[in-house]
C-alpha cells in the first residue's frame, strides 16, 4: 500500500526536487513550502512520514515538527539540515531534537535521491512496531518525568531494534 | 478701474494629483507607510500589507487592509476626494489618538506604488461596500480640470465584510515596479522603524506578508536596543520651563533625574523627551538591526527624513571627520529617540519628499537641545576611554584584530552554507533524476553515467569544503571552560591513532596526568587535530610504511601550556615556509590551504601563538603555545 509523505521546504527547486526523489517509489506526495502549509496538509490527509528542512521561514523544522505531532502523533519523520547556524553542529541539532521530537531520521543538505529513499524505506519498513504503544510510552514519559521525554526517542530506538 | 462685483477664482489642472501623488512621495516605501498611517489615524486596531510579487500565473498586486470604521458614501464625497482637506486637524486635539497625518494627501500614495487602486471600504451595519476604482492614468491629462474627471463607484456585497464588521481595502494594480526581495525587504524594516521600540502604540499591528516569502511575512516588530555602555536621557517638563536629565557611563549610574541647563528656548517644547545611547563597540546585536543615527517620533511614528544616515541633520558625520583617527563618537553607534508630540510641538512634522526638512522655530530650538546633549555625550565618551581600561595593549589590539577575523569568517560561512547547499540539493536531486529516468527506460550508457558521478563528486568536494570552512569558523569565541589540557590532547591523539595506523605510522607521546587551562576547549581541539592531520599527511607523502612516526609533548611555561607536534615526513620546503600561516598557501593538492592559517587565528584570537620548526628531508615540529585567557 503506497505511503504518504509530506515533504517540507520553503524553496521550491529543493522541494520539487525531493518529489522526482520520491517519486519512482509510487508513495503519494504532498509539498509545502510554509509551515502554515504544511500543517493544514497533515489536518487534511493521512501523513505517514514527513520530510522537513530544518530551516524554514522564520520557523524552524523542529517547530513544525512539534505542530504536525500535536495533530499526527504516530508520523515518522526525516528532517534535513544544512547546517547555517555556525553554532549549530549536527550533533546539537540532533539534541535540540531529541528534546522536542523524536526525529527518526536526520539527513545531511544535499542529500542524494538514493539515500532520501532509503531513509523512507528504513522508516516504512518498520510499519509493524506497535506504534500504539509507542505513543501511549511517550506519553508516559511526558506526563510523568517531562525531563524524561527525551529518553523516548532512545526507547523507541531499542523498541524498534527487538522488533526487527 | 477696478470693478468690484467681479471676481477670477483658481482652478487646478488634474495634473496636480500627480504632483502631489507621485512625486512628493519620495519612494515606495514611503508611499506604503503613508497609507499605514492613514490607517492608523482612521482609528484602525490592525493592517496588513500584503505583496504579490509577478508569477507566472498571477500579475503582481499589493493589497493593504485595515479595520478601522470605513466611510459611507457621504463621507467619502466630504473626506476622500476633496484633496488637500483633512479632518485630523480639527480632530487632533480630542480623539484617543493623536492622528499622525495632516495634509489631506497621503491618499495619493497608492499613485506612488501602482497605477490602479480599487478601494472597498465598509461601515459597521452597513450591508453593503462601497467600492471605487481609481485610474491614475486619468489625471495626467493636464489639459483637464482636477473635477472634470469621472471616478466610477459601485456597491458590493464582501464574504470578508460581513455585516458587524468595517475597515477599508486598498487594491493596488499596475505596479510600477518590480517587487524583488530587496525591494519587500527593505520595506518591511522601514515599516518596523516606523515606531518607536520604546513607546508603541499597544492598541495597533501591522502585519506584512510577501507571497512566497515567508521570510519576510508575519507581524512587523521592533525590539528596542538594549546592553547600551552610555544612557543620557533628558525631558522637558511640561509646562516648558525646564529641562532635566539622566545619564549614566559605564563608570557612573545616575538614578534620578537632575535639572541642567540651556540655551534652548524651551516654551514651546514642552513634553518632549528624548534618550541617546551610545556603545563604545560595534552594537552588532544589541541594536537589533534598528537604522543608527537619531530618530524623532511624533506621536509614536517616526518622522522621515529625521536620523536617515544619508541626512546629516545633526552633522554627526562631520564632527567624525573633523577628529579623524580619534574620533570619540562613532555616528554609527549613536541611538537616539526623540518623542514629540504634535499636540505640543504642532511646528515639527515630518515632510513626504526629499527636499529637506521643516526647518520651524522649533525645531531649531530641537536641534539645539540635541547638539548640547550630544556635546556633553562625546565628552563623556571621550574621557571614558582615555581611561586605562579601554587603552589596548598592543596584544590585547592584536587579540581583537583576530577575533574580528573569526568574526567575520563565521557570519560569512552562515549565509555561504545555506545559499550554496540550497541550489547543491536542487543540482544532486536533478542529477539523480536523470539517473532514475535512465533506469526507467532501461537505457545504460557509461557516459552519461561517468558524468553524473563527476557532477555527483564535484557536488560531495563543494559540500565537504563547506563543511570545513564552518567547522573551523563554528563555535563560540566566549566559550571559556576549565578543563584538563592533558586529557584534550590524549583524546586527539587517539582520534588520530586510527588514521595514523591504517598508514603504519607510530604515534608517541609525553602528556602529564592532568594539566588543567582556562581557554575554549573547542578551539584547541580543532587546531590540533588540524595539526595532527597535517603531520599525517606529511609523512604518508614522503615515508614508506611502518617508517612514520609522530611524536606528542604537552608541557608547561610560567605563563604558557605549549604543545609540541613533531612528525618525521619531509619537512616544509623553503619557498612555502614564509607562506605557511598564509590561507591557500599549499602543496596538498585537494587541499584548501585554509587549516594553519585559520589555526593561527583562532589560537592568536585567545592570546596564543603557532609557531614550527623544519627540516627538509627530516621533518617538521609545530609548537602550539596557549595561555590562560584570564592570564
Amino acid at each position: 500500500m503506497p505511503a504518504c509523505i509530506l515533504l517540507i521546504d520553503d524553496e521550491e527547486n529543493v522541494l520539487n526536487g525531493w518529489a522526482k526523489a520520491l517519486r519512482p517509489t509510487g508513495h503519494k506526495l504532498l509539498l509545502a513550502r510554509t509551515a502554515k502549509a504544511a500543517i493544514e496538509l497533515a489536518d487534511e490527509n493521512p501523513v505517514d512520514i514527513a520530510v522537513v528542512d530544518f530551516i524554514l521561514g522564520p520557523d524552524t523544522g523542529v517547530e513544525v515538527l512539534n505542530a504536525i505531532r500535536k495533530r499526527r502523533p504516530l508520523i515518522r519523520s526525516i528532517l534535513i539540515s544544512a547546517q547555517i547556524d555556525r553554532n549549530l553542529s549536527e550533533e546539537s541539532v540532533r539534541a535540540l531534537i531529541k528534546d522536542k521530537v523524536e526525529v527518526d531520521l536526520y539527513l545531511h543538505k544535499p542529500v542524494r535521491n538514493k539515500e532520501l529513499r532509503e531513509a523512507v524505506n528504513r522508516l516504512l519498513s518498520n510499519k509493524e512496531v506497535d506504534w500504539q504503544d509507542w505513543a501511549k510510552k511517550v506519553q508516559e514519559a511526558r506526563e510523568s518525568k517531562p525531563e524524561d521525554a527525551a529518553d523516548a526517542a532512545g526507547r523507541l530506538k531499542r523498541h524498534l531494534k527487538k522488533s526487527g | 478701474m477696478a470693478n468690484s462685483k467681479e471676481y477670477l477664482q483658481f482652478d487646478v489642472s488634474a495634473n496636480l494629483q500627480k504632483l502631489v501623488g507621485e512625486e512628493l512621495v519620495t519612494n515606495e516605501e514611503m508611499a506604503v507607510i503613508e497609507l499605514v498611517k492613514n490607517a492608523y489615524d482612521s482609528g484602525a486596531r490592525s493592517v496588513t500589507i500584503a505583496v504579490q510579487p509577478e508569477t507566472a500565473r498571477e500579475p503582481a498586486y499589493i493589497e493593504i487592509r485595515d479595520d478601522g470604521p470605513g466611510m459611507s458614501l457621504e463621507e467619502f464625497r466630504r473626506i476622500f476626494m476633496f484633496a488637500g482637506y483633512s479632518e485630523r486637524d480639527e480632530a487632533a486635539a480630542t480623539a484617543t489618538r493623536v492622528p499622525t497625518g495632516e495634509k489631506g494627501i497621503g491618499r495619493f500614495a497608492a499613485d506612488r506604488l501602482g497605477s490602479k487602486l480599487e478601494l472597498t471600504t465598509k461601515k459597521s451595519g452597513e450591508v453593503d461596500a462601497l467600492r471605487v476604482r481609481f485610474n491614475w492614468t486619468a489625471f495626467r491629462d493636464k489639459k483637464k480640470r482636477f473635477s472634470e474627471i469621472k471616478i466610477p463607484y459601485e456597491r458590493v456585497r464582501r464574504a470578508d465584510l460581513a455585516k458587524e464588521t468595517s475597515g477599508t481595502i486598498l487594491l493596488i494594480n499596475g505596479l510600477r515596479t518590480i517587487w524583488s526581495r530587496a525591494k519587500a525587504r527593505s520595506t518591511r524594516d522601514s515599516i518596523a522603524h516606523l515606531l518607536n521600540p520604546f513607546n508603541r502604540p499597544d492598541d495597533f499591528n501591522i502585519e506584512f506578508t510577501v507571497a512566497g516569502m515567508p521570510e519576510l511575512s508575519g507581524p512587523v516588530q521592533q525590539a528596542p536596543p538594549e546592553n547600551q555602555d552610555f544612557d543620557l536621557r533628558f525631558r522637558v517638563s511640561e509646562d516648558g520651563k525646564s529641562l532635566y536629565r539622566r545619564f549614566s557611563t559605564p563608570t557612573s549610574k545616575e538614578r534620578d533625574w537632575s535639572p541642567i541647563t540651556t540655551k534652548a528656548n524651551l516654551s514651546r517644547l514642552g513634553g518632549l523627551r528624548g534618550k541617546l545611547l551610545y556603545y563604545i563597540s560595534n552594537p552588532r546585536k544589541n541594536a537589533k538591526g534598528l537604522p543608527w543615527g537619531i530618530q524623532v517620533y511624533r506621536d509614536g511614528f517616526r518622522l522621515q527624513p529625521f536620523g536617515s544616515p544619508l541626512e546629516p541633520w545633526l552633522r554627526l558625520t562631520e564632527k567624525r571627520a573633523k577628529r579623524a583617527g580619534h574620533a570619540p563618537l562613532v555616528p554609527s553607534r549613536l541611538f537616539g529617540f526623540v518623542e514629540v508630540s504634535r499636540l505640543n510641538q504642532p511646528g515639527i512634522r515630518d515632510i513626504t519628499s526629499r527636499q529637506g526638512l521643516m526647518e520651524t522655530e522649533d525645531f531649531h530650538q530641537m536641534i539645539g537641545i540635541l547638539k548640547e546633549q550630544t556635546d556633553d555625550l562625546t565628552k563623556a565618551i571621550l574621557e571614558e576611554i582615555s581611561k586605562p581600561r579601554w587603552r589596548e595593549t598592543g596584544r590585547e589590539q592584536s587579540i581583537n584584530i583576530e577575533r574580528s577575523k573569526v568574526q567575520t569568517l563565521g557570519d560569512l560561512s552562515i549565509g555561504i552554507s545555506h545559499e550554496i547547499r540550497q541550489p547543491l540539493q536542487s543540482i544532486l536531486s536533478e542529477a539523480g533524476a536523470i539517473e532514475d529516468r535512465l533506469d526507467e527506460l532501461k537505457i545504460e550508457d557509461p557516459q552519461v553515467r561517468e558524468s553524473l558521478a563527476t557532477i555527483d563528486d564535484g557536488v560531495r568536494r563543494i559540500d565537504e569544503t563547506l563543511t570545513f570552512i564552518q567547522e573551523f569558523a563554528k563555535g563560540d569565541l566566549d566559550s571559556i571552560e576549565h578543563f584538563d589540557l592533558a586529557e584534550v590532547v590524549r583524546k586527539t591523539c587517539r582520534i588520530c591513532s586510527s588514521q595514523a595506523k591504517t598508514q603504519g605510522i607510530t604515534v608517541n607521546t609525553t602528556i602529564p596526568d592532568s594539566q588543567m587551562v582556562t581557554t575554549n576547549k573547542n578551539m584547541v581541539e580543532r587546531v590540533l587535530i588540524n595539526i595532527l592531520r597535517n603531520g599525517l599527511e606529511a609523512i604518508e607523502q614522503t615515508r614508506d610504511y611502518g617508517e612514520g612516526e609522530i611524536f606528542v609533548r604537552l608541557v608547561r611555561d610560567v605563563t604558557e601550556h605549549i604543545v609540541t607536534v613533531t612528525d618525521n615526513g619531509g619537512g616544509i620546503p623553503k619557498e612555502l615556509r614564509p607562506k605557511i600561516f598564509t590561507t591557500f598557501a599549499t602543496k596538498k593538492t585537494g587541499g584548501l590551504g585554509y587549516g594553519l592559517s585559520h589555526s593561527q587565528t583562532i589560537i592568536k584570537a585567545h592570546g596564543g601563538k603557532i609557531a614550527f620548526e623544519t627540516n627538509e628531508g627530516k621533518g617538521t615540529t609545530f609548537t602550539v603555545h596557549l595561555r590562560d585567557v584570564n592570564g
